[in-house]
């Protein structure tokens, strides 16, 4: 099916081409993203450095290849996060449809919608601080921290959306026809509207993942995401602040490049895939002629 | 004389589609031409082609001559003049149709600013003139309303206003009822016919009813698959058809049989309601419900009685509560008041195990639209989970279900999307009589159904229940079709029972003036022809 | 009454994240005696300072208490510097909102024009390059830009002020002109998402049924075009006002890369000082914000609406 959709296709092979690297960055043969060496420093692009030094002598690439370990990582565990809990509460909102469980569920929908990502996400991790955190027997680390948090920020988009869905599937002839057969609502629920409704979620999921990616750069980018040793695209922009007036751009360019052809592989992925799904995008043909 | 509308040899194509093949026809000025077939026939196209409204899909070839204008060959500001001021037309859903978010007066305001120079005073005057023409009352009024703030029948009045509104020589009106009430159906009708009539305007009247279109025009036209397959005067259409396809449409169109003379044999009833109502909450959130207690009532305290083996009718327009009375007779809402009982028990499930066993006992069959089977299982899955509540060895296969419903034991490894809407409407009752039950509920059975197919469905339905024994109760708008099944009648409106009795009686004398009403806007078809067949 | 309805649920939204970001500081992080007096201080005086700050009373009374100050006497005192959190922000805020104003304005008319051009050509050369832009607009991070910008456009091409801002005395146009890159890196997510939207929601209607009758009654191209935009402007309305709340999220970042000293910093410094009234105040501040742009984009919304305006 997705043959169909170039588009699709091309953020497929991007999203690909960038975990493939993730998964196989530690046994490429390249030097370690953290070994300095103060001789090398801020050495350009060469055939021995493809992405050049950084300050501290450190290869750019294999940082970069390395970065996109936690990127990928943290930007899936977060769409991960909201779906489950979005997806359910929605789901059950919408068959709880005129009940007072449902009209606290989008109430508390409407509050966590409220809430401005970004600046939150900023503060939480400010005041709770980049350490490990320890929540009774699980220790959280920091980059454990910003999925979870960042996860139930993202949750309330997706709740209104399968809430909406499911809402307008739930009035179809056939889902009657199931419950007069007798069939249970969660049966239903996952069983018949969940599939139906899963198009435009994938959707939803894919540019979300994207916006996760953004996410985690901006908070390494101020020091709050991925915590040193490890590399990251956002941290790694951050330390090329310094070189803007004296030009060193290989610093800033290739990891800011990895993290648009990142998102961009994702935003593709939605859009083909919405216009896959999107009945009103296939051919059209004027009221009376089909 | 010149024709006022030459249409020659025109061709239309969607890509690979082939919608219009050749189609050549003349229209006399202040005549009445009816275009008639069914969807997918060609007959849209043709008329969005006359005024070159067809989207940039579409490839046109052929002639099309408008008052001298060659209008496939028109350049932009003359056909922009050419529309609205020489030919107009009436859509048929009056709700998307018009603006939403503009009132009816500056609608109608900016057709006339487009065509004429009248100062804004005078097209306001214009405009009150124009709705006071197509019947509106409180024209004054109704320039300040939205379109949202009128009932479908009005908004249609508005459209043929905005239509008429220039004073052009052809109108061309695109299946123009058929999204509204049979009530508001003749009268939409009678208003346009009489409308062309005093003002000389030629009509293109699209329509699928035959029925509808013998009553006014001058000439009809059948289409078929792109091509006009008979065209003549009505009379000669309607009377002595000669094609063969015309004669299968004329053969599709529901009388109102009567049920034979024989007084109905006195049977035990199986289903009554006492004193049965639902009303709505107004406020739709749990929490405004604890300040706001006001109602809606979507129907009042009902009783009726189902006899076995007998077929009820419910029949009413759309808001007359008769599917909301469907969801409590079959257990799928809850009344706020009364009962529904089911051989003099309480028909509401507890638990999964009663809702099982009353599936074993009543069923429902659906409008039969896309929406009724799940775009995701194939007919055979479908068939099998409705023989869920049935023990094992109980279970029919699929293929004996669709031997029932005569359908092809071939399909059932198809999707919903790729069977017919008549086919897919026999899954729905393959699906209903999984259970064998013993009541089966029809809500519109074949409102979504090309006219053709609809017939299929009746006799199948019809022949279902005589073979099986079963009860049945059928809910309409069409009392066509209430007529031809049903033993007993009950008709409703606005939430309440008006009129029940026996078929026959309600039918040939119905004892209040809104069955009278309903009555009477049943097309008559040309003069002379009875309303009602020969009595079975 | 459905706006009084929808005030009100602004006003119980911004109560619970009020106290969702008060207990927060109290809950998750390390007591504020503790910070300001430091690791070794004794256990006395650590009592004596958190009842002179309140501290030790239940979280509840300390809630209601700062709630019942609020309207009359504002943000309390930062513990770590003694300033008043009022007074810091009426230095910081001024800045921040001027960009998050200045980006906004880049995005609704960038949008409205590229979305535009977008439909009316839909499928042709004009619409493919919009899309294309579009795509990638949503997919830079605008820091990242930023920076790029900073670097081509401020330090080697030196058309515009790389980082910093200049102030209102040396004239308008080197004031704006400091801003402009920066505003720029915030508005281009907002460009690319809106523009779609206006594309979108302007193919919708000319797909209509009510787009058709207005051809068939060959109304003149001006008006159609007024038919037009009228009735696709409400979700585009409504977004952009959500936007303007969007956009002080990533006016944080963007304020650190191009150093200006806006409320970015304030909540950045204060974040490692730990100073906790302070990130209560400007995460409020900009929570209010965002409230009343989506409260705003609703209210816009129904007044859009003839069907929904009572």
């Amino acid at each position: 099916m997705l043959a169909r959709s170039p588009v699709a296709l091309l953020g497929l092979a991007l999203i690909a081409a960038i975990g493939v690297i993730a998964v196989l960055a530690p046994v490429l043969p390249l030097p370690s993203p953290s070994a300095t060496s103060i001789l090398d420093s801020y050495l350009p692009p060469s055939a021995e450095h493809w992405f050049g030094t950084d300050a501290l002598g450190r290869d750019v690439l294999s940082r970069t290849l390395w970065g996109a370990r936690s990127s990928l990582a943290i930007g899936l565990g977060i769409v991960v996060i909201g779906m489950v809990l979005g997806v359910s509460l929605g789901l059950a909102a919408a068959e709880a449809a005129g009940t007072l469980f449902e009209e606290l569920a989008m109430r508390l929908v409407d509050i966590f919608a409220a809430i401005p990502v970004l600046i939150w996400a900023i503060a939480v991790v400010g005041i709770v601080g980049t350490g490990a955190t320890q929540i009774g027997p699980v220790s959280l680390s920091n980059e454990a921290k910003l999925v979870l948090l960042v996860g139930i920020l993202f949750f309330p988009g997706i709740a209104r959306i399968t809430y909406g869905l499911a809402l307008a599937e739930l009035t179809q002839e056939y889902v009657d026809a199931r419950r007069l057969q007798g069939t249970g609502s969660a049966a239903i629920l996952f069983g018949d509207v969940l599939p139906n409704i899963l198009s435009p979620l994938l959707v939803q999921a894919s540019v979300l993942v994207g916006i996760g990616i953004i996410i985690e750069a901006s908070l390494s980018f101020v020091g709050l995401g991925v915590q040193p040793p490890m590399p990251s695209w956002g941290s790694m922009l951050a330390d090329s602040k310094q070189t803007v007036f004296s030009g060193e751009y290989w610093l800033s360019l290739f990891p800011g490049l990895a993290i648009f052809l990142s998102v961009i592989g994702f935003n593709l992925l939605g859009d083909g895939l919405r216009d896959l799904f999107d009945p009103r995008r296939r051919t059209r043909l004027p009221k009376g002629a089909a | 004389m010149d024709p006022l509308l030459q249409i020659e040899d025109l061709e239309v194509r969607f890509g690979t589609f082939h919608a219009v093949r050749g189609v050549s026809l003349t229209l006399a000025r202040g005549e009445k031409l009816a275009i008639i077939g069914e969807s997918g026939s060609g007959k849209s196209v043709t008329a969005l082609s006359v005024m070159r409204l067809l989207d940039g899909a579409a490839r046109t070839s052929g002639r099309i001559a408008l008052q001298g204008a060659e209008v496939l060959d028109l350049p932009a500001p003359a056909l922009r003049r050419l529309r609205g001021r020489q030919v107009a037309m009436v859509f048929q859903d009056p709700m998307t149709s018009l603006n939403p978010v503009f009132p009816v007066g500056r609608q109608i305001g900016d057709v006339l600013a487009a065509h004429t120079d009248l100062p804004r005073a005078a097209r306001r005057a214009r405009a009150v003139e124009l709705l006071r023409q197509v019947g509106i009352r409180e024209a004054e009024r109704c320039l300040t309303l939205h379109p949202h703030e009128l009932s479908g029948g009005m908004r249609q009045r508005v459209m043929i206003a905005l239509a008429i509104a220039c004073d052009p020589a052809l109108l061309i009106a695109d299946e123009p009822t058929t999204a509204l009430d049979v009530t508001v159906q003749e009268q939409i009708t009678r208003l346009l016919v009489d409308l062309c009539r005093a003002r000389g305007i030629g009509l293109l009247f699209i329509s699928h009813n035959l029925d509808l279109v013998g009553e006014f025009a001058d000439r009809i036209a059948v289409m078929h698959e792109g091509r006009i397959v008979e065209i003549g005067e009505a009379a000669q259409v309607m009377g002595a058809p000669q094609a063969e396809y015309t004669r299968r449409l004329l053969a599709a169109i529901p009388r109102i049989g009567l049920p034979g003379e024989g007084r109905l044999p006195d049977t035990p009833v199986v289903l009554e309601t006492r004193a049965v109502s639902r009303a709505y909450p107004r406020a739709r959130s749990a929490v405004a419900r604890l300040w706001d207690r006001r109602q809606v009532q979507a129907l009042r305290p009902s009783d009726l009685q189902v006899h076995a083996g007998q077929v009820l009718g419910i029949v009413g327009e759309s808001g007359s509560g008769k599917s909301t009375l469907a969801r409590l007779l079959i257990g799928l809402d809850q009344p706020t008041g009364g009962n529904v009982l089911l051989q003099g028990a309480s028909l509401k499930p507890r638990n999964r195990t009663e809702r099982r066993a009353l599936s074993r006992r009543i069923q429902l069959v659906f409008q039969g639209s896309q929406a009724s089977l799940n775009p995701r299982k194939t007919i055979r899955r479908a068939l099998s989970e409705a023989m869920q509540a049935l023990p094992r060895p109980e279970r029919r296969s699929p293929e004996a279900l669709m031997a029932l419903v005569r359908l092809d034991p071939g399909l059932l490894d198809r999707y919903p999307h790729q069977l017919s809407g008549g086919q897919r409407q026999r899954v729905g009752i393959a699906r209903a009589l999984a259970t064998s039950p013993e009541i089966l509920i029809a809500d519109e059975p074949t409102s979504a159904l090309d006219v053709s197919v609809q017939k299929e469905i009746i006799e199948l339905l019809q022949s279902l229940q005589r073979d099986l024994g079963m009860t049945m109760i059928v809910i309409s708008h069409d009392l066509g079709l209430i007529g031809t099944i049903c033993d007993r009648v009950l008709v409703m409106r606005a939430g309440a029972i008006v009129e029940t009795g026996e078929a026959r009686q309600v039918l040939t004398h119905p004892a209040t003036d809104y069955t009278r009403a309903l009555l009477e806007s049943l097309p008559k078809g040309l003069a002379g022809r009875a309303r009602f067949a020969s009595p079975a | 009454m459905p706006v009084l309805t929808r005030l009100a649920s602004a006003l119980m939204v911004l109560l619970v994240v009020s106290a969702m970001i008060f207990a927060l500081t109290r809950l998750g992080g390390v007591s504020p005696a503790r910070l300001v007096l430091g690791a070794d201080a004794p256990a006395e005086s650590l009592a004596t300072f958190e009842a002179e700050h309140g501290l030790d009373r239940p979280i509840v009374v300390q809630y209601l208490s700062w709630l019942r100050a609020l309207p009359s006497e504002g943000f309390a005192r930062s513990y770590v510097t003694g300033q008043s959190v009022n007074q810091r922000l009426a230095e910081t805020l001024p800045l921040t909102l001027e960009l998050v104003t200045l980006a906004f304005v880049l995005a609704v008319i960038g949008s409205i024009a590229l979305g535009s051009a977008s439909a009316y050509w839909e499928n042709r050369w004009p619409d493919h390059t919009v899309r294309v832009l579009a795509m990638a607009a949503l997919s830079v991070p605008g820091f990242w830009l930023g920076l790029l910008l900073m670097r081509w456009v401020g330090v080697q091409l030196a058309w515009l002020p790389p980082v910093g801002v200049i102030g209102w005395e040396r004239g308008i146009w080197p004031h704006v002109s400091s801003l402009l890159l920066p505003a720029l890196a915030i508005a281009i997510y907002y460009i690319g998402a809106m523009s779609r939207l206006m594309r979108a929601s302007l193919i919708d209607v000319l797909g209509q049924d009510y787009t058709r009758t207005g051809v068939a009654l060959g109304l003149p191209a001006r008006t159609r075009y007024a038919y037009t935009l009228r009735n696709a402007l409400p979700p585009f309305v409504s977004m952009a006002a959500m936007s303007y709340g969007y956009m002080f999220g990533w006016a944080v970042i963007v304020e650190m890369v191009f150093n200006l000293p806006g409320v970015a910093n304030a909540l950045l410094t204060a974040i490692f000082q730990r100073d906790y009234p302070m990130i209560q105040a400007i995460v409020l501040l900009i929570t209010l914000v965002f409230v009343l742009a989506s409260t705003a984009a609703d209210l816009i919304q129904r007044a859009l609406n003839p069907r929904l305006a009572a």
